[in-house]
């Protein structure tokens, strides 16, 4: 065509630019350099950390007290961006994939989104344990050092713990079972006043119920077995399946998410309201979603308390910034901060016998809030996570037997 | 240069402007290649047309496909009923008139997200709606209410996709039938017809001929909504919107192709519904 | 007016109004749990996390997509638009078929395919791509707009304009564009609104990293924020009620809108 020739020219140039984009990173030696090399490369950079931004409070104390830290004493600007495990590990994959210019330096990850990250080699390392912060972290913590017993190897650094807990309201339920089989005999006794969500906190109380009816945590300890799951994921269906038409509407709808359930329980409809973090129900408290009479619940039986982290991609633009923010977070200041009830209360992975003594006598008299649980009741209940395949297990079997079944 | 020969003149203009004509669609059809490609395993390095129809015919799939198409084809029906309504009650010049006109427009311009959240306000079942039948004594405890949102049944999805489409409905059959010609009402009149069969018989037809493309925008754009089934709809069935959103974050391998599959097939609907609007009524 | 048409009204009244009674009441209430039919107070506590918080920078970046994305699709909508109202059936057919296929195509559909395409091409998770990605759909919706205003701009204007022996650009600056100033205007509304609400094309192409008012809104109701949310329902509303009710008394000071 005649007058084709700018547009044949705009067309080659499209396609150059696209596959120009990939800069593996330098792969410095993120395990054996200098720290003072680390820290004066990172200086005058921008680190950007993937996050979960749902929780107003995690915010707040990012962006209000972790960023401008870290540009005060690193040079170090703090950009944080949206992203669940699936999106990051997605995000990845098609970085990777295409060849394309990485985005996030930082991502905070846990559990499966960490399997999956590892099992396709998205992520640098090994980095985590010579951060200075490290020899502090409670590495003798099954629930640390261990993601879903899949070892760290220093592809991922411990930031916060968090357990799980039921949720009551001490007005309406005075004298809540404090036991996986108190627990059956409570929804017995009370029809159409207890359920679960469809999302994580749900998938993990369905763990929590296996540990109970198994015999403990030990019984799926050591990875995946069939045989193991085979002999006990009948026992845990049939005990949902013979409470189910005791559970709010006969069992036969379930809140999707574990925001509609807390709705649920907030509006009176149901008694009980479940999180995988112990805390939630302080904050939901202070910001009005939840009744101010609600409590957190640990079962006797124990609930099982997750550690979460944060990685650094392969393919980071600024895996030496990633590093530096990522030892602040891991610092006491940082973590005692982020106990505080009034900030965000997620747990420390800091052992307190491993810290300076100062810093322990901290640790040790944070004023607790009214209706957060009592550290040493959160250390003995304490459970970790098993091999990631059960928890696949678990929700493919619960859609398949109870929410398709009528 | 020398004056061109007429026809080839014409010919010339006609194929620049064809193609200029055609550039809404190029990053459409780009997009929509890039998921053939992807949805037959391009992203899994091994592309083939047979796993784009392996994929696409996933049972599963074709549940969200149908139950979607069902709640799309019912908020349409029952949107196009009450605009058509309100359009033929409410045809004078009236203030009480113009009032009901403008009542019945005022969700045209509100976003869907904001559609979504107010029906989760009102209609779950301790929303409310719950409190004011609760007010009233309708209902005792919020479990008697019943149940809207997000059950397969998608009596709020429904509900909200309505209300949203009443007011673009609405506007569009209020204004046709404001211009329609006074004469043909009138001259049917004299003829004898009674005035209930002059709206049937005259009204109406020139209405729904003016309507129908409106009408079909709506399905279309009712079908493909995300945000409204993201809030509102079940989990199980899936809405075919939701699902294609969930598998392209699902980290699994393969999910994203799928996700890809599903948005070839939620297309091929809104296409569907496109051209079976377009076939049989050429003017 | 009659009985059944009065009660018409009382409903049409209060299906359309509730709703937004709600999302006011949310916005500023505080604890509203069943059975209340009011708040147990009211707090403006919503409303700091605008200036102080998440949503601030995410307003100003929706205003900012909105406008570059309208102003894109509108530049670019004119000549194709025009090309379209004057050439032959074919390039009617092409030309409508052509910018119908963005809208008719679900946003969540072109949203993943988008998403490869940009990836590919670099733009993923930036705002420039969420602005490309908001311009497919506005380009095809300002396309069929001004289809529609240059059939109704007489073609012997222009030619009469060409025979007086005005050269064509001058022809545009003193003939087309005074006549094409309110569609101008609207047009970019109509492009700003079609970017401001979107959401599937921000979150795909956006990758989480470019935080917009509607996906902020989509997050807070999610996450079980009603207070936050109804708080970035009503700022959402704002313009599209804003260019409703300007364009409404304009067209009634011009007569054009019938009651």
């Amino acid at each position: 065509m005649r007058s084709s020739r700018p547009l044949h020219a705009l067309v080659i140039a499209l396609v150059a630019a696209c596959g120009g984009g990939d800069r593996a990173a330098d792969t410095p030696e993120l395990a054996t350099m200098a720290w003072d090399d680390v820290v004066a490369q990172a200086r005058g950079t921008t680190v950007t950390w993937r996050m979960w931004r749902g929780d107003p409070s995690v915010n707040a104390f990012v962006d209000g007290w972790v960023a401008p830290r870290l540009a005060e004493r690193y040079g170090i600007t703090l950009r944080t961006v949206e992203g669940q495990g699936p999106d990051i590990v997605n995000q990845l994959r098609l970085e990777a994939q295409a060849s394309a210019r990485g985005q996030a330096d930082l991502v905070w990850i846990n559990g499966e989104t960490f399997a999956a990250l590892r099992r396709d080699t998205l992520l640098a390392g090994p980095w985590a344990h010579r951060l200075p912060n490290a020899r502090y972290v409670d590495s003798s913590s099954a629930t640390v050092i261990r993601d879903f017993e899949r070892p760290l190897e220093g592809y991922e650094s411990p930031w916060g713990r968090v357990q799980f807990a039921l949720i009551y309201d001490t007005l309406r339920t005075p004298t809540p079972p404090r036991t996986v089989a108190a627990l059956a005999e409570w929804i017995r006794a009370h029809p159409g006043r207890f359920t679960h969500d469809q999302g994580f906190a749900g998938a993990t109380f369905h763990k929590i119920v296996l540990y109970a009816l198994g015999g403990g945590v030990a019984t799926f300890q050591g990875g995946f077995r069939e045989a193991t799951w085979a002999a006990h994921a009948d026992t845990l269906f049939e005990w949902l399946a013979a409470l189910r038409p005791m559970f709010w509407r006969q069992g036969e709808a379930f809140p999707p998410s574990v925001a509609d359930l807390h709705r649920l329980f907030a509006n009176g409809e149901v008694d009980f309201s479940m999180s995988n973090n112990q805390h939630e129900v302080v904050t939901k408290v202070r910001q009005g979603i939840l009744p101010a009479s609600a409590r957190a619940l640990l079962l006797e039986d124990g609930t099982i308390a997750n550690t979460h982290y944060v990685g650094i991609p392969a393919n980071a633009p600024n895996p030496l910034g990633a590093m530096v923010v990522a030892d602040f977070l891991l610092s006491p200041e940082a973590q005692l901060e982020k106990r505080r009830p009034e900030v965000w209360a997620d747990g420390t992975v800091l052992a307190r016998d491993r810290l300076p003594p100062d810093w322990a006598m901290r640790f040790a008299t944070l004023d607790t809030a009214a209706g957060a649980l009592p550290d040493s009741m959160l250390a003995r209940l304490a459970r970790p996570e098993v091999a990631a395949e059960y928890h696949d297990r678990i929700v493919a079997e619960w859609r398949r037997r109870i929410r398709a079944a009528p | 240069m020398a004056t061109p020969h007429p026809r080839r003149a014409v010919k010339q203009t006609s194929r620049w402007t064809l193609l200029i004509a055609a550039i809404p669609a190029v990053p459409a059809l780009a997009g929509l290649a890039w998921s053939v490609w992807a949805a037959g395993g391009g992203l899994e390095g091994a592309f083939a047309g047979r796993t784009i129809l392996a994929r696409v015919a996933e049972p599963l799939l074709w549940r969200s496909a149908a139950w979607s198409l069902t709640i799309a084809l019912v908020a349409t029906a029952l949107a196009t009923g009450l605009a058509i309504a309100i359009a033929l009650g409410y045809r004078g010049a009236a203030s009480h008139d113009r009032v009901a006109r403008s009542l019945a427009a005022l969700p045209l311009p509100v976003p869907p997200l904001v559609v979504g959240l107010g029906a989760v306000l009102l209609l779950s079942q301790s929303g409310v709606l719950a409190r004011v039948a609760a007010a009233f004594g309708w209902i005792a405890a919020p479990v008697e209410m019943p149940i809207l949102l997000h059950d397969a049944r998608g009596l709020g999805l429904i509900a909200a996709l309505a209300w949203k489409e009443v007011g673009f409905l609405s506007l569009v059959a209020c204004s046709i039938v404001a211009q329609l010609d006074p004469e043909l009402a009138a001259s049917a009149r004299t003829l004898g017809m009674p005035s209930r069969a002059v709206t049937r018989r005259v009204v109406l037809p020139l209405l729904w001929r003016g309507l129908a493309p409106s009408v079909v925008a709506v399905l279309v754009f009712v079908l493909g909504n995300y945000e409204l089934a993201a809030l509102l709809g079940p989990a199980d069935p899936l809405p075919l919107a939701v699902s294609i959103a969930e598998r392209s974050r699902d980290a699994a391998p393969g999910a994203l192709g799928e996700a890809h599959a599903a948005a070839l097939l939620a297309t091929l609907l809104a296409l569907l519904a496109v051209v079976v609007h377009e076939r049989p009524g050429r003017r | 007016m009659t009985r059944p048409a009065r009660l018409g009204t009382i409903v049409l009244a209060i299906a359309a109004l509730l709703p937004l009674a709600a999302l006011v009441i949310t916005a500023f209430g505080t604890t509203w749990f069943y059975p209340a039919l009011l708040p147990a107070g009211w707090t403006l506590e919503g409303w700091t996390v605008v200036g102080g918080g998440r949503l601030g920078p995410a307003v100003a970046t929706s205003l900012a997509i909105g406008s570059a994305a309208s102003l894109l699709a509108t530049v670019a909508a004119v000549p194709i638009g025009r090309a379209i109202a004057r050439g032959d059936r074919l390039v009617a057919r092409i030309g409508t078929g052509a910018a119908f296929l963005p809208i008719a195509i679900p946003p969540i559909a072109l949203a993943t395919g988008l998403q490869l395409l940009a990836l590919r091409t670099g733009v993923g998770g930036t705002v420039v791509g969420v602005v490309l990605a908001h311009a497919v759909p506005a380009l095809g919706y300002l396309t069929l707009f001004f289809v529609g205003i240059f059939r109704g701009v007489d073609p012997e204007i222009e030619s009469a304009a060409h025979t007086l022996g005005l050269s064509p650009r001058a022809a545009w600056r003193h003939v087309l564009l005074p006549l094409l100033r309110r569609p101008l205007v609207e047009a970019l509304l109509l492009g700003f609104l079609v970017s401001w609400a979107q959401v599937p094309l921000t979150l795909l192409i956006g990758g989480g990293a470019v935080r917009t008012l509607a996906t902020e809104l989509l997050a807070y109701v999610q996450a079980g924020q009603d207070r936050l949310a109804a708080v970035s329902a009503l700022l959402l509303l704002l313009p599209a009620l804003l260019a409703l009710g300007a364009s409404r008394r304009l067209a009634r000071t011009t007569g054009t809108l019938a009651g």
